[in-house]
């Protein structure tokens, strides 16, 4: 009989680790998610007007960026070309949406695991410990995270699940004066990033990157705009212990990877699998990607 | 001492608790609050006793009426966060999956509505709540303050043909009833300051009913307008938010 772990529930989604032991050897690793809701099936018989809407629901953190994938999505099918306004509006909305999920995963999810892998500490630093660390870095995290929310408010129409991604580009452009203040806030953000960043480089840039972080043998599934960091716009990149398989635009996404709704062990779902590989999406295959930040060294 | 708080998800997509951390008080909610126990901010998974649990998210599977059971059993106060959690939420559109209220199956103490709940809503019941108050909430439909609202008293006249207004630069000025589309205001309660219909959409009544069961009023409010037959078939209207309970349970 194997023992089993449960290691970590600090994981969006309702995700958790667990490990399975057999004489002392790990003998598998899972990623349990909890809850399989099957938007498939909720979306089945709705209007596509309906969709965006419904779709924002799959996740309380990344809302724009599901609903806005579903207006790309139908506006291909339709041949269906939003404004240069609309791309810019909804690239906006993105940019609250990544200023706030992104500090509240940084600090809350990624960074007691930090202190685990590159400073030696038993076990990942409690909530409580956390919030007390750096009272300058809690401070700035706490106002990224609102002022993301400003964004998405402005940008988006509400604080979460967005009504301004509609089919065709967006329902309703924020008045002068609010984009003015989305300004102000934009600014008042990149000043609250550097002081983190900062804190961050005083804190871990002296250490080795993690060995556990140095994947071998997979591959990296992730968007770029001629080698440059884009959210909304590109081509797909995959890619191999440096090698590029492919790049390839959205709708020939088919023939690169294929579609199993059969995975053994997982929540029913469809799946995108490569045969034969472990496929990285998210910010680790981002980063082996991107070749190009547009940043000023 | 600080009281001991407890945030539990159950089937949702983490939105409630992304709204309560982006919170003007989230600084003072830390500094009163203990929280003993939330598997999105710490790797706790025992639930233990607490002050007060809120819980976000709705019951699709017996899994989590054993967890809500558990939580009931250690919280004083539990407080349902949110529209998955106060009435069902967005899987009541699901064909196959269940989707129902913690109400359903515990004793709740209060519940704060909106998918998301409003920013300003969520924040003051919260200090209401560190001040060992009840939560409050507007006693009023959505009409009653809306912007669009005019003059006249709303008569339902016209056939109800549209689910979404044709969007324009120019704000709008009539109401969306007047107008022929199909707007929940009239049986939803307020507190979310009209953020949808000020941006030209109509209302879905994420905020839910001013009393009494959801769906209920949904369809009591549908029966009196003359939808058009289209609009009659599509379930979209009805189960957004809620489920109809036919029955018990």
């Amino acid at each position: 009989m194997p023992k089993t772990v449960t290691l970590c529930t600090r994981v969006e989604g309702h995700g958790s680790l667990r490990f399975t032991l057999q004489e002392n050897e790990i003998s598998g690793v899972y990623f349990d998610i909890k809850g399989y809701r099957g938007f498939e099936n909720i979306l089945s018989n709705k209007k596509i007007i309906d969709v965006p809407r419904i779709i924002s629901r799959v996740c309380g953190l990344c809302y724009a960026s599901h609903a806005i994938a579903s207006c790309k999505g139908i506006e291909k099918m339709f041949e269906l070309e939003p404004s240069d306004q609309s791309i810019l509006l909804r690239r906006l909305l993105m940019t609250g949406e990544l200023i706030n999920s992104h500090s509240i995963h940084f600090f809350f999810q990624a960074l007691p695991d930090l202190f685990v892998l590159l400073k030696g500490q038993s076990n990942p630093t409690p909530l409580e410990d956390l919030l007390r660390f750096d009272p300058n870095l809690t401070k700035n995290i706490f106002e990224l995270i609102k002022l993301g929310k400003e964004l998405i408010t402005i940008f988006g129409g509400r604080s979460a699940h967005p009504i301004t991604p509609v089919i065709g580009g967006i329902s309703h452009a924020p008045s002068k004066k609010s984009i003015g203040i989305g300004r102000k806030y934009l600014q008042q953000a990149l000043s609250n990033i550097k002081e983190v960043l900062e804190r961050f480089k005083e804190l871990f840039a002296q250490d080795e990157p993690p060995t556990e972080l140095s994947l071998k043998d997979h591959t990296f599934l992730a968007l770029h705009n001629r080698r440059k960091y884009d959210r909304y716009n590109g081509v797909l990149q995959l890619k191999q212990n440096k090698k590029v398989l492919a790049d390839f635009s959205v709708e020939d996404y088919p023939k690169h990877l294929n579609w199993r709704d059969d995975v053994p062990g997982q929540l029913p779902g469809i799946y995108s699998v490569i045969e034969d590989s472990r496929l990285f999406v998210g910010p680790i295959s981002r980063y082996n990607i991107i070749e190009d930040y547009g940043l000023v060294k | 001492m600080k009281n001991k708080v407890l945030i539990a998800s159950l089937i949702s997509c983490s939105g409630c608790i992304g709204t309560l951390l982006a919170l003007d008080i989230l600084p003072e909610f830390f500094e009163r609050f203990d929280v003993v126990y939330s598997p999105f901010l710490m790797d706790q998974t025992k639930i233990q006793e607490v002050d007060m649990a809120l819980i976000e998210g709705c019951v699709s599977e017996e899994g989590e009426i054993e967890i809500l059971k558990e939580i009931r059993k250690n919280s004083k106060k539990v407080i349902a966060l949110g529209t998955c959690a106060s009435f069902g939420g967005i899987l009541s559109l699901s064909t196959k999956k269940k989707a129902a209220s913690i109400s359903d199956y515990i004793e709740i103490d209060g519940f704060i509505p909106g998918c998301p709940p409003p920013l300003k809503l969520l924040g003051n019941n919260l200090i209401r709540l560190l001040e060992n108050k009840e939560i409050s909430l507007p006693e009023i439909n959505l009409c009653a303050n809306c912007p669009l609202r005019g003059e006249s008293e709303l008569e339902y006249q016209e056939q109800i043909i549209q689910l979404q207004p044709k969007f324009k630069a120019e704000p709008r000025i009539h109401c969306f009833l007047k107008d022929k589309i199909l707007c929940l205001g009239p049986v939803v309660r307020d507190g979310c300051d009209h953020q949808c219909i000020e941006r030209g959409l109509p209302c879905e009544g994420c905020m839910g009913p001013v009393a009494q069961d959801f769906t209920a009023n949904i369809i009591n409010f549908l029966s009196v307008l003359k939808l058009s037959r289209n609009l009659r078939r599509y379930n979209a209207i009805f189960f957004r938010f809620a489920k109809p309970k036919i029955g018990k349970g």
